[in-house]
């Protein structure tokens, strides 16, 4: 069995493979999916979801193409890189950035539900603008 | 990519009506292909022709490689009709043994293990089980006989979600593992648009809409713009289907580059697709050689 | 993908017929119990009917078919035959068995098919449609057979004591319309057309009632058609014509033959008017002296004045061989109808897409 399972988003207006390579990538990076980890088999992400086999091997081809996963005949799919980390410094420099942003949107008059609405908002428009980078 | 089944110039006629016109098909070999269209297109007089129950009146219809209803057809062609219809007074251990003898080749072992997975008792009789397992046991009798293109009329009609995702998930499953070409005619266009690979949109008895989903939706966008320019572009491109509102309109066209200055383009579903081809019958997307015809007409 | 390979095409015909077999197991095994009952029944009632002319002594009573049997005449316990058994219980099946086991038996398993939708799974299997509907076909028609002559061999069991019962006298062999069609050849026959009017309804109307009620109207129809036109129409073909001793055993056609009708002829060779013996015993008497010569006394005064005057009696009959014959040709017409009929039903499902 494979640590993740695909589901389908059928309100993300993203096309089917494109929803398969992304959470992937995201289960990659919040540490589901680790190098040597196999992905789901086609057989069993076509009986669960009810999609056509064509475009889970397109979702993994992306996966092949962009370096992250590389397929065995035979055996499966497998992950193949690490997730990307950031290192401490960066970390601590992100967040210096994010309370100097709070700091600003405090001074104009923003409560904190309004900030948390606000940052909601920008990771939406991230999240789309990622999405159109990838296409 | 191989044909698993072909057709030439079909036609068919009841009485002095035709249902099917002057069509010509290609079906890919070893994917999903979908079969839409309204009711009374033809969707049903195209897969029985495909399956041998009965014969057209025009054209010639080949199913892997050898006419269709020819005794050789029937070897490899497998066809689960509209409410996938069993033997109700017959138990389904029964179903199972005459489709042993009256079949050339056939799987016991698969067919018993699609059947205890899905939870049928082989002991009880097919019209005391559920409309989604009766769909199961036609779907399974059809998959045992381990056909090479297998046709399916309208089978989700009578089943729950549930039935009928896990009948469309065995399906495809079966399709991918063992390299069967699947027809698959349904209203269900959602789901259509997940499992198939390639597309007909049938209508009045004619293709409007016939070539693999990719190039489709490749070649389709939908352009949002200003109501204004709206119909002169509409007329220039030949849009498919337009919605205007007061200020804003939108157009399905034929068209894969970018979009003309002043409108923004995003890619269509299927289903959108679709639907703007079904309202617009004098629309058509065939294959011709190489790229798209365009033969729209807005009126 | 899995092509198409070259090899065998066609399924064996055995297999065919085992899956028909096992498909319409019930149908053919309450088919198969209708027809032992039936059978069961007539040889029931015809051991209870030898036993009791053997328990009264009569036995010379039972009389084979084509035998003879006047000497049986006077029976003195004859009221109490006739009262303790009763013929129609046995006639009345028998006769009505093609009619009801071709409407229940012959039409729903095709209609079924086609009112289900079934045969859309049935003929896209290995086999064609031909194939299956000769395949179920047969498993029907073998039953049917085999029930129907069990049905008769028990009917010529019972007919040699309970001819009695039927006419006065006996006929002798079965002319009549209630004992012709019960022989094994002609109620297999029967049968087999009835089953053959059943499937051909069933291919042709597609749905279980309404198929079920033709084939009784038109099975009752074509019974009574066979029972009454054909059949007379058969036994009057060329009567053998002869002289006989009127009012004796002489006077019948010799042991299982029919009389047809008798006449007779005064000395100049003219028919005597009015005076008509019909097949059933039925007379018809003249008026004036001559109806009353034959009217008073017994036999043999009426015989001695009929010679005295010099009338002649004659009769015209069909001779006890010629039965078969009859029978032969009323199988023939029978089959006809139902290879007819099979082969419209053959046509209509499996000749045209």
């Amino acid at each position: 069995m494979s640590p993740i399972v695909f589901y389908l988003d059928p309100g993300s207006g993203a096309p089917t493979y494109r929803q398969l390579v992304q959470q992937a990538e995201r289960a990659l990076l919040l540490g589901y999916l680790r190098r040597g980890d196999q992905l789901p088999r086609v057989k069993d992400v076509t009986s669960s979801l009810a999609i056509n086999a064509d475009t889970v091997l397109k979702a993994y081809r992306e996966l092949e193409h962009k370096g992250i996963a590389e397929g065995r005949p035979g055996l499966g799919t497998f992950i193949v890189a690490d997730p990307p980390v950031p290192g401490p410094r960066e970390l601590a420099g992100l967040r210096r950035s994010l309370g100097r942003w709070l700091r600003d949107a405090g001074a104009a008059g923003l409560d904190e539900r309004t900030m948390a609405a606000l940052f909601e908002m920008s990771l939406h428009d991230f999240h789309a603008a990622t999405a159109g980078a990838v296409a | 990519m191989n044909t698993a089944a072909a057709t030439t110039a079909l036609g068919k006629r009841y009485g002095r009506t035709w249902a099917l016109r002057d069509c010509s098909l290609s079906f890919p070999a070893g994917r999903v292909t979908a079969l839409v269209g309204p009711n009374g297109a033809g969707k049903t007089t195209l897969l029985t022709i495909l399956a041998g129950l009965s014969a057209p009146t025009t054209g010639t219809v080949s199913v892997l490689g050898v006419p269709a209803g020819s005794p050789r057809s029937r070897l490899s062609v497998a066809f689960v009709a509209q409410d996938t219809p069993v033997y109700t007074d017959l138990r389904v251990r029964d179903h199972l043994r005459v489709a042993r003898d009256l079949n050339h080749q056939w799987d016991q072992r698969l067919a018993e293990e699609r059947l205890a997975g899905f939870g049928i008792p082989p002991g009880r009789k097919a019209g005391k089980l559920s409309g989604g397992q009766q769909a199961q046991l036609a779907l399974t009798l059809a998959l045992a006989r381990r056909p090479g293109l297998l046709l399916l009329d309208e089978p989700l009609a009578r089943l729950d979600p549930v039935a009928r995702h896990d009948f469309l998930g065995s399906l495809v499953t079966a399709c991918y593992e063992e390299g069967i070409s699947v027809v698959f005619s349904s209203h269900v266009l959602p789901e259509m648009e997940r499992i198939a690979s390639y597309l007909i949109v049938l209508s009045d008895g004619s293709i409007q809409v016939a070539g693999p989903c990719d190039d489709l939706l490749a070649g389709h966008r939908m352009l949002t713009g200003p109501a204004g320019r709206a119909g002169e572009l509409a007329q220039r491109l030949g849009a498919i289907s337009v919605q205007d509102g007061t200020r804003q309109s939108h157009l399905l066209v034929r068209e894969a580059g970018d979009p003309p200055p002043g409108f923004q383009s995003r890619e269509v579903t299927l289903e959108e697709l679709i639907l703007a081809y079904l309202r617009d019958q004098t629309a058509t997307a065939l294959p011709g050689p190489g790229t798209l015809r365009a033969e729209a007409v807005i009126s | 993908m899995t092509a198409i390979t070259s090899g065998r095409v066609t399924i064996p015909a055995w297999r065919v017929v085992r899956a028909a077999w096992f498909r319409n197991r019930m149908t053919l095994t309450v088919l198969l119990a209708v027809f032992a009952v039936a059978a069961g029944w007539t040889l029931y009632e015809a051991e209870r009917m030898r036993s009791w002319l053997i328990a009264h002594h009569i036995q010379q009573c039972i009389i084979p078919v084509n035998g003879v049997g006047s000497a049986c005449e006077p029976l003195l316990t004859w009221g109490r035959f006739s009262s303790s058994f009763q013929a129609y219980y046995v006639i009345f099946p028998l006769l009505g068995a093609p009619v009801v086991l071709a409407t229940f038996g012959g039409v729903r398993w095709l209609t079924r098919e086609y009112e289900t939708g079934s045969f859309r799974y049935t003929w896209t299997l290995g086999v064609g449609r031909f194939r299956w509907l000769a395949g179920t076909l047969l498993p029907l028609l073998a039953v049917a057979a085999a029930g129907a002559v069990a049905c008769g061999l028990a009917y010529d069991r019972w007919f040699p004591a309970g001819q009695w019962l039927l006419s006065s006298p006996p006929s002798g062999a079965p002319w009549e319309w209630n004992e012709f069609p019960l022989t094994p050849l002609t109620f297999t026959a029967s049968v087999l057309a009835g089953f053959g009017i059943a499937v051909c309804a069933a291919a042709l109307i597609r749905r279980t009632v309404p198929a079920m009620a033709a084939t009784a109207a038109v099975t009752a129809a074509g019974a009574y058609l066979a029972d009454t036109r054909l059949r007379t129409w058969l036994i009057t073909l060329h009567p053998v014509t002869a002289r006989a001793e009127y009012g004796s055993s002489a006077g019948s056609p010799s042991g299982g033959g029919y009389l047809l009708r008798g006449w007779l002829t005064d000395h100049a060779g003219h028919v005597a008017p009015g005076f008509l013996i019909t097949h059933d015993g039925g007379m018809m008497l003249p008026g004036g002296q001559l109806g009353t010569a034959l009217s008073t006394g017994p036999a043999a005064s009426e015989r001695a004045w009929l010679a005295a005057h010099h009338y002649t009696y004659w009769i015209s009959y069909q001779p006890a061989g010629r039965l078969l014959i009859f029978q032969a040709s009323w199988v023939g017409a029978l089959l006809t109808v139902a290879i007819v009929a099979f082969g419209l039903a053959i046509w209509r499902v499996a000749g045209s897409r």
